[in-house]
């Protein structure tokens, strides 16, 4: 992962986070799940069905992949910080030396 | 030639460390960011989400008063069987009824094992809001309109009469509520109904020929049975009175009939001419049987939740999950009904739920958390202003886990019931 795309990725990430507690919210002070409960075999009101999946995946992205991710992006920054760039000159250098000084 | 070779071997050199070389970097790269992956998915979701599970699991007073303040804003205003559109009158009924029920034992449960006395006493007001509205002819209606007769008038009928039959469903679990306010508070105007109840109880489990007593006309439900054995074993500790003989027998039909041999999971269904079992067992019947029975049979309580534990529970990342059938039970996979409610992947929403409680209740704090982990996952609580409430919950599901969450832990139940026995006497 590039440190552009790790950028990126740690900035979707906060967002999902982000959005994960507005969304909490919102379903919490509407409570949503008593109007999707209210409306049993009905068609529910289109806005709260909306708000609960929203909230399922995004709570899905934010505690089970957000984690991950954030480490992810980490680790590709450390990489980039300790190995420079992919591609570098610094790291064409110790590939060569390596090519070199294998058998 | 030669040294034309040469320079193209040089060439060739230079040209894999251009082409080749940087690619395993890159794949070292991309396998570090995917390690880092792989050990934030396994490591943190599961810990971030059992986070609070200790404090309930050791029944932190913050924590659970947080809950308490929650369910109690809900059961605080008057819920209608419409709140609850499930499509059928009868499990609109039952909904309400089960919404305070379950508030009346978390509030109950949380009276008893405080002592604070305010705590206690206003979470015995807050379970006693309840028990009107679960003893109102709203909440009373879906069974009312399966009988054709109403389970509290049928609880004056001559013993014997036609009329004093069935209603476990609803006597049992308004029994069970009422017991545990009669321990936290002995002397109440709910005590006539609470007497009333239980010797209706325990005339028709000890005069039933199977043991059983039927939820609606020709059903039976081992667990809704189990509701009436915990019912009569706490109006017996409450009242210092003997057990009665319909304890005994509904006990002996639970464990001979209900359980099953191989798999020691409770059925959830079974005749009401013969008792044969309707079913194999299954996840959601036996840990809420296994909670409810903490108040009769700890051993037998014990049982079913180790056969939920063996049988049916999983974790998965640190998840903890509880199938609502059986793996062996190949036709019963994917079969949903009310019991059960929302099924992924086999493992039940409510068989999960419940099986927080039965594990509080045997004192399994790995599964315990395990489980909460994946309740506070799927619920979304919510804190403000002192309170928690699950997003995704609604009343019913707020009411379920908050008495789930502080069920009894049974070395903890007994000594309890002592105590307050003895401060009574005191």
């Amino acid at each position: 992962m590039s440190r552009r795309r790790a950028l990126v990725v740690a900035a979707l990430t906060l967002a999902t986070l982000v959005l994960h507690v507005i969304l909490v919210r919102a379903m919490a002070h509407g409570h949503v799940a008593h109007v999707l409960l209210g409306s049993g075999n009905a068609v529910p009101p289109i806005g709260a069905a909306l708000l609960a999946v929203l909230l399922v995946l995004v709570r899905f992205a934010a505690i089970v992949i957000a984690p991950g991710a954030l480490l992810a992006a980490a680790a590709s920054l450390l990489a980039h910080a300790v190995m420079g760039p992919p591609g570098s000159y610094a790291e064409r250098s110790r590939a060569t030396e390596s090519t070199k000084t294998s058998p | 030639m030669e040294a034309h070779l040469a320079g193209f071997g040089r060439r060739m050199v230079m040209s894999d460390v251009v082409t080749k070389t940087p690619r395993p970097r890159r794949s070292t790269r991309s396998l570090f960011a995917l390690l880092a992956f792989v050990l934030g998915l396994a490591t943190v979701p599961h810990r971030v989400c059992e986070r609070d599970a200790g404090a309930y699991f050791d029944g932190d007073a913050k924590s659970v008063d947080a809950l308490a303040a929650s369910v109690a804003g809900w059961t605080g205003k008057e819920l209608e069987p419409d709140s609850f559109a499930t499509g059928s009158r009868r499990f609109d009924g039952e909904w309400l009824f089960g919404t305070y029920m379950m508030a009346a034992m978390g509030f109950g449960q949380v009276a008893l094992a405080s002592d604070d006395p305010v705590r206690r006493a206003e979470n015995v007001a807050r379970m006693e809001r309840c028990l009107d509205a679960m003893l109102a002819p709203a909440a009373r209606a879906f069974d009312g309109d399966a009988w054709t007769f109403d389970a509290l008038a049928s609880t004056r009928a001559p013993a014997g009469s036609a009329q004093d039959r069935g209603h476990a469903a609803y006597l049992g679990y308004a029994g069970l509520a009422l017991g545990l306010h009669r321990v936290v508070a002995p002397v109440s105007r709910f005590d006539a109904a609470h007497d009333a109840i239980a010797a209706a109880l325990g005339r028709r489990f000890a005069a039933s020929p199977t043991g059983f007593v039927e939820t609606y006309p020709g059903e039976v439900y081992p667990v809704d049975n189990a509701a009436g054995l915990g019912a009569l074993a706490l109006h017996a500790k409450a009242v210092h009175g003997a057990a009665s003989p319909g304890l005994t027998r509904g006990l002996e039909a639970m464990r001979t009939r209900a359980v099953q041999p191989a798999s020691g999971l409770l059925a959830q269904a079974v005749s009401a001419v013969d008792a044969s079992p309707r079913d194999p067992g299954r996840g959601s019947g036996t840990a809420l049987g296994a909670y409810f029975l903490a108040f009769a049979d700890p051993a037998l309580s014990a049982s079913l939740y180790h056969a939920v534990h063996r049988e049916l529970f999983r974790t998965i990342l640190g998840f903890g999950a509880v199938l609502e059938h059986p793996t062996s039970c190949v036709e019963c996979m994917g079969r949903v009904d009310i019991d059960s409610g929302p099924v992924f992947l086999g493992f039940g929403v409510s068989a999960t739920g419940f099986a927080i409680g039965a594990s509080r209740a045997n004192d399994d704090r790995d599964a315990f958390s395990a489980l909460y982990a994946t309740a506070h996952l799927f619920g979304a609580p919510f804190d403000e202003g002192g309170t928690r409430t699950f997003a995704t919950g609604g009343p019913l599901g707020d009411a379920i886990l908050f008495a789930m969450l502080t069920a009894p832990r049974l070395s903890v139940l007994a000594g309890s019931l002592r105590s307050m026995a003895v401060a009574r006497a005191s």
